[in-house]
């Protein structure tokens, strides 16, 4: 094997990480920073682009000075999360922030395009509904609140090509993030004219599209300078953060399943082609074109997994370590003594796409504390992969799941797996894959490089352990009759309140 | 001339002394244990609280105790003392928290049915009410049952103690389960299901009546140096109402303490028949033209939803609820969506279902512990507004509500009740409510004035707090969104429970 290495770089929600691998994968160095954010509105939630480039070229820089001979590095990419771009003027600065993937600004021109086509011929050109979050609508408001900064913009990049471009790729739209526009035909690979129509949007503002994997450019001089990357090695295309982590986990096609959980989390399985009932998109799920050339995914999106554990831990636990946290958890009985957590603290997918659910905690006593509440928040978050992966199976035509990969960084609570497992009642395979999404950014990197002949040649060369919770049976039955008898009805029983709440308090900051 | 109010409370005996134009002159407390010698059972030995009473009174001041001229007592609710034929203790007293009684109280509620039970005593029965309590001994310790002499309340053992009389007034038998609502003595329908009969009970007086002196042996016992005349006082709840000036058609009090409680006096024995507040008679005087009965509705999580919080939640019992009113002020009316269902004790007004359980919802990620106190606070106040929303429904339209108990403290929480109640409210600062109110009784009995006359001119109030038509507005539609909780979630507690 030779000494060559890849970059991965993940621009997150939470974190910007850069990850330097050999080509077996393995870690040689990493470095992170926290993301920014910005909250200026209720509902809104920005990152600065400038500020987001200058933490990308910190952690490059630190991840590729601390390696023996950075010389050797020859590829890199970027993953990034799903729905966020910048928006750029004719020279490629920036002219409005970030709008973050999660923000729900966007209600507004998310009706009026839904308004405009119907629901299943839509999901049956995109593989997803329109949702506020996606781009489009996010560039749709830019331009009906914004036209004067609208006016200035000649170019929008996602996330992930926005910071190539600035490490000197062509500007370019990956398939994967390009599928979370609610634009792209999933069929032909190309921008939808009737769609494009509908959001107002002329082709141009998006330009050339390229798939996961292609060299896209070089690495300038300039980056060069900024982030301490040798010049003129390969920028290769990465793209949607969680695909990206699928891909390190070998989950490309049909019958690969994988659970990638982090702040959200990713139910996903591979498809050989995309799935034709459209009742699909009305479930909650979406699919999409996958990083791996030619390749599909089928994916139900849980918004706040790893999410609901963080905000329980501050909210009702602040000052105590995690570890002490899931001790006290692990001491609650199973079932958190009829304690229910539903995790729709932003929004719900399961059993329908929902962007006024919101969360609760149902079943409270004067029994219950807060090691009580962060247990039936854990089983909440299972409770709720398994409300998604029951549908998406079936869609995607597979037999009763019995294992699962499992890879992010919430995968290291052990606790929240363990539980999973009796609540999915299916093996988990915890992939020890340090940074699974920044590494799927290296093995993309390294198939732009040369160094992979394809997909599954950098699949074969990538090695690490793995570690397999079983579900515990004497658990099981419980846990089926909670979710069963409780779980599933607690969506539909809150959805009047929980919209005549959204109303109330939400609709006043949409603009 | 000093009045002197004994209220034998659930945890401690409070006295205080009032002058006849209702100063309070000295305030003391002695506490008292509550055994739970099996699972579900809570006594108390009386003889503690003959001792506590000698205890605290003796520890007036001497120009105090030499003053005292007439004694009102106040009481504990629902308990049940019994005496032999020879007016000996036979079992330590069975208090209104002892729910050993709970089978009983619902064999009971079966056999009658809710409709006879509302119109014999006004009220549902209880595990704790007198007259569950007597048909539990009756079938679980039938030798004891069977040497019952006399059976009385709490605050009447203490009164045959301060003066050999067994007797007691229509508030206090009213809590037992076994008075008539309407005409104020004892049910015969009642007496004959739970097997005891009007000769084991106590005569029925006023309350603004005297009912006897004190004994030699009691005189001293409290250290006065002459006698002092005992009138029949009242149970503590309408006693508390009584010196918060609450006494008049149109006046209901609000309290905020461990649960919350909606009274309200009423000049006929309305009742609610599926039972779902209490309809008691009062210590006010119907023959006198004051209103007979209060109708209460009572929620079982107020100022306790908050200590569960800081306890449980927060982990730290030493937040107090001051801290906890300034955290739910650092955020919007409304909490920003965030409401809590306060039934973590099941609920008593409206629903009365022991199994109902709590929650929170409109949670999101945006939320915080701020949000959560203030949720709690908003939360007891909707369950506390349809208590009260019943109690008017029985009694009349509010023009006078006083906020009392623990929560009034808060100016926070008592501008809630004015927003969520839509209307203006005032403070009570009438701290040792039902002590008060039992010296209040005791000048009534003393002078011939009417009760009510006296609780309205010894009472004092805080200005009036207006409600906020915006916040008002907010509160609206969100009790709209708690009110549909309940009904949506009911058919799930039991599998919750499981």
């Amino acid at each position: 094997m030779s000494d060559e290495l890849l970059v991965g770089l993940d621009v997150g929600t939470t974190n910007v990480k850069a990850v330097v691998v050999d080509l077996t994968g393995r870690t040689i160095a990493v470095a992170s920073v926290a993301q920014e954010i910005s909250y200026p509105h209720p509902g809104w939630a920005q990152h600065n682009p400038d500020r987001m480039w200058e933490l990308a070229c910190q952690v490059i820089r630190e991840a590729a000075t601390s390696v023996e001979n950075p010389g050797r590095i020859v590829g890199i990419a970027v993953a990034s999360m799903g729905e966020a771009g910048v928006t750029l003027d004719v020279r490629g600065d920036p002219t409005y922030d970030v709008i973050a993937w999660f923000d729900r600004r966007t209600v507004a021109q998310t009706d009026r395009f839904a308004a405009a086509i119907d629901r299943d011929k839509l999901f049956a050109i995109t593989g997803t509904e329109i949702q506020p979050i996606m781009t489009g609508p996010k560039l749709m408001w830019l331009r009906d609140e914004h036209p004067d900064i609208w006016a200035r913009t000649s170019r929008f990049l996602n996330v992930s090509a926005y910071i190539a471009y600035r490490l000197g790729a062509e500007p370019s739209q990956e398939h994967s993030l390009a599928s979370r526009t609610g634009l792209f035909d999933l069929r032909s690979r190309t921008w939808h004219p009737d769609l494009m129509e509908i959001a107002g949007l002329h082709t141009d503002v998006f330009g050339t599209l390229s798939m996961g994997g292609t060299r896209i450019g070089n690495v300038s001089i300039d980056a060069s300078r900024q982030t301490g990357l040798p010049a003129g090695i390969a920028i290769g295309m990465a793209g949607h953060d969680h695909i990206c982590g699928a891909f390190a986990g070998g989950v490309i096609r049909k019958g690969d399943v994988l659970d990638s959980i982090g702040t959200a989390e990713g139910l996903m399985v591979g498809l050989d082609a995309p799935v034709d009932d459209v009742t699909m998109g009305g479930r909650g799920f979406t699919q999409g074109a996958h990083v791996v050339p030619d390749k599909y995914y089928g994916l139900g999106a849980i918004y706040t997994a790893g999410a609901s554990y963080e905000w329980a831990r501050a909210a009702l636990a602040g000052g105590k370590s995690h570890d002490e946290i899931l001790v006290g958890a692990a001491s609650v009985p199973a079932g958190s003594l009829g304690v229910v957590f539903l995790p729709h603290l932003r929004l719900a997918m399961f059993p329908e796409l929902d962007s006024r659910a919101r969360g609760a905690f149902i079943g409270l006593t004067t029994d219950v504390t807060t090691d009580v509440l962060i247990r039936s928040v854990l089983e909440g978050i299972a409770f709720e992969g398994r409300a998604g992966f029951g549908p998406l199976t079936q869609y995607a035509q597979l037999p009763r799941l019995s294992d699962i990969k499992v890879i992010g960084g919430t995968a290291r609570n052990e606790l929240l797996i363990q539980i999973k497992a009796s609540v999915m009642n299916a093996r988990q395979h915890v992939l020890q894959v340090e940074e699974a999404t920044a590494l799927g950014a290296a093995m993309l990197a390294g198939m732009a490089a040369g160094v992979y002949r394809n997909a599954d040649d950098a699949i074969a060369n990538v090695k690490y352990e793995t570690t397999t919770h079983e579900p515990d049976s004497s658990l099981v039955p419980m846990y089926d009759g909670l979710f069963d008898e409780v779980y599933t009805a607690i969506y539909s029983a809150l959805k009047p309140m929980n919209h005549a709440v959204f109303d109330m308090f939400m609709a006043g900051t949409v603009e | 001339m000093t009045y002197l109010g004994i209220d034998l409370g659930t945890s401690s005996v409070k006295v205080v002394a009032v002058s006849p134009t209702g100063t309070v002159l000295q305030v003391r407390s002695v506490p008292y244990a509550t055994s739970h010698p099996e699972s579900g059972a809570a006594e108390q030995d009386p003889d503690d609280w003959w001792q506590a009473v000698g205890e605290t009174v003796r520890g007036l001041e001497t120009e105090i105790r030499s003053q005292i001229s007439v004694i009102g007592l106040s009481g504990q609710m629902h308990g049940t003392v019994v005496l032999s034929e020879s007016r000996q203790l036979l079992v330590p007293a069975i208090i209104w928290s002892d729910v050993r009684g709970a089978e009983d109280s619902m064999l009971l509620t079966e056999t009658l049915g809710k409709p006879a039970i509302a119109d014999e005593i006004g009220t549902p029965l209880a595990a704790g009410f007198q007259a569950v309590t007597l048909s539990w001994l009756r079938r679980t310790n039938r030798a004891t049952f069977d040497s019952i002499g006399y059976v009385m309340l709490p605050k009447d053992y203490l009164r045959f103690r301060l003066t050999g009389e067994l007797s007691t007034e229509p508030s206090d038998a009213a809590s037992t389960g076994l008075l008539q609502v309407h005409t104020r003595d004892w049910s015969d329908v009642m007496l004959k299901a739970v097997g005891i009969e009007r000769r084991h009970l106590p005569r029925i007086g006023k309350s603004a009546a005297l009912s006897g002196v004190l004994t030699h042996e009691a005189q001293a016992h409290l250290g006065l140096s002459r006698s002092a005349r005992v009138c029949g006082g009242g149970a503590d709840v309408p006693l508390a109402a009584i010196a918060s000036g609450v006494t008049n058609l149109g006046q209901v009090m609000v309290t905020l303490s461990s649960g919350a409680q909606a009274t309200a006096h009423v000049d006929a024995s309305s009742v609610d028949f599926p039972l779902r507040t209490h309809t008691f008679a009062s210590a006010l005087e119907p023959d006198h033209g004051e209103c007979g009965w209060y109708v209460m509705g009572a929620t079982m999580a107020c100022g306790s939803a908050l200590s569960w919080f800081a306890q449980s939640v927060l982990g730290d019992r030493s937040i107090s609820g001051q801290v906890l009113s300034e955290m739910a002020s650092e955020v919007a009316v409304g909490a920003d969506g965030l409401i809590f269902v306060p039934y973590l004790s099941g609920e008593r007004t409206p629903h009365m279902d022991p199994g109902a359980r709590g929650a929170f919802i409109g949670l999101t990620a945006d939320h915080d512990r701020r949000h959560m106190a203030r949720a709690i606070i908003e939360g007891t106040t909707f369950a506390l507004a349809d208590a009260l929303e019943l109690v008017v429904g029985l009694t009349s339209e509010p023009n006078d509500i006083v906020v009392a108990g623990g929560g009034a403290k808060s100016s926070i929480w008592v501008q809630v009740v004015a927003d969520i109640v839509n209307r203006p409210v005032r403070t009570s600062p009438v701290a040792d409510q039902s002590a008060v109110g039992a010296a209040v009784v005791a000048a009534a009995a003393d002078t011939g004035r009417p009760v009510s006359e006296v609780g309205q001119s010894w009472a004092s109030f805080g200005p009036d707090v207006f409600p906020h038509d915006e916040q008002a507005t907010t509160y609206q539609n969100l009790r709209r969104v708690y009110q549909a909780f309940y009904p949506a979630f009911a058919s799930h507690f039991p599998t919750l429970r499981s």
